[in-house]
């Protein structure tokens, strides 16, 4: 039976995701968030990291089209890998320090509850120890023109 | 194991800041490139602005009208021209002529640490920021956005043409 690590991470009371241990590099608590003039509502605000300057993930934006939560004032900071496969960094925004658990085969399951928003940007999706089906990130799609694009699209 | 973004390339090299104007927008600040600054008016007398179709409004300058836009924070063109916005930045490129009101229009004296590319994500709705530009200045960070004249006529067209 293999085993990996995974980061949890909270969005709300009813959404988990997770990206590999690797992909997490850093956590910003309460950072400063500008807001973009015309950037897509999940994607609204960037931040900075490092003299990096990071576009923001919302999740709750993104799944239910609704206004920013003021509860999440942690931003995980990622890399992803852009269409050059040059590295980049990007941030998600959280309810909580995300936590670190070992996944083994036994808990994959399907992606049954997820939309079509979801289900384009996971790899796979785990049930978690919480008993939540967590979504396994792929962030190089999250942060892709072509991921704004289809969601454009949708709109 | 240390990555390093590719995005902390600058896209200018050295300190370019004396090439930038600082447009305020509320709390928006645009960088305009002061080559492709006709004039900077102040707007004294709201009369100097009269009433327009697909712009905010429409001033005479040299015998000329220009159109002029007068632009939330979030960049969607207002039909009013407003108080707050008492500065007129005429920005010209060929034999285009365009106005923009603003709160405040200054030298932009930050030190640039770089300016980089807008993330994928946003460069398709993202218009007219053709860039965003990371300064310091003491103590302060600040990120600004970067538009060229062609990038907002272009813009203010296509907001035009989506409205009629």
């Amino acid at each position: 039976m293999s085993d990996a690590a995974a980061w949890i991470m909270k969005i709300n009371e009813t959404l988990y995701i997770s990206v590999s241990r690797m992909e997490l590099v850093h956590i910003i608590s309460d950072p400063d968030m500008i807001p973009v003039p015309r950037a897509p509502s999940y994607c609204r605000n960037i931040t900075l990291w490092n003299d990096n300057i990071l576009p923001v993930a919302d999740f709750t934006r993104l799944i239910d089209g609704g206004e920013h939560t003021d509860n999440n004032h942690i931003v995980a900071v990622t890399f992803y890998r852009d269409h050059n496969q040059n590295v980049q960094y990007g941030g998600i925004l959280l309810a909580e320090s995300p936590e670190l658990e070992h996944v083994n085969n036994d808990q994959f399951c399907g992606l049954s509850d997820a939309t079509v928003k979801l289900r384009a940007i996971s790899l796979s999706c785990f049930t978690n120890k919480r008993r939540f089906q967590v979504p396994v990130i792929d962030m190089s799609k999250l942060f892709s023109s072509e991921y704004s694009a289809m969601l454009e699209q949708q709109a | 194991m240390m990555l390093q973004a590719v995005n902390n390339e600058s896209l200018v090299q050295g300190d370019k800041s004396s090439e930038y104007m600082s447009l305020t927008l509320g709390k928006t600040k645009l960088l305009a490139i002061r080559s492709e600054i006709y004039l900077i008016e102040p707007v004294d007398d709201r009369k100097q602005i009269k009433q327009s179709v697909l712009s905010t409004g429409r001033m005479e300058l040299d015998g000329r009208i220009i159109p002029v836009y007068c632009f939330t924070e979030d960049l969607e063109i207002e039909q009013t021209v407003s108080i707050e916005k008492p500065v007129c930045i005429v920005l010209k490129q060929n034999k285009n002529y365009v106005g923009i009101l603003c709160s405040e229009a200054t030298p932009f004296n930050h030190q640039i640490v770089k300016i980089q590319a807008l993330p994928e994500c946003m460069k398709l709705s993202v218009r007219p920021i053709a860039g965003l530009c990371l300064s310091k200045s003491n103590d302060i960070t600040e990120v600004n956005f970067l538009v060229s004249v062609q990038a907002l006529l272009e813009y203010i067209d296509e907001y035009n043409t989506s409205r009629v």
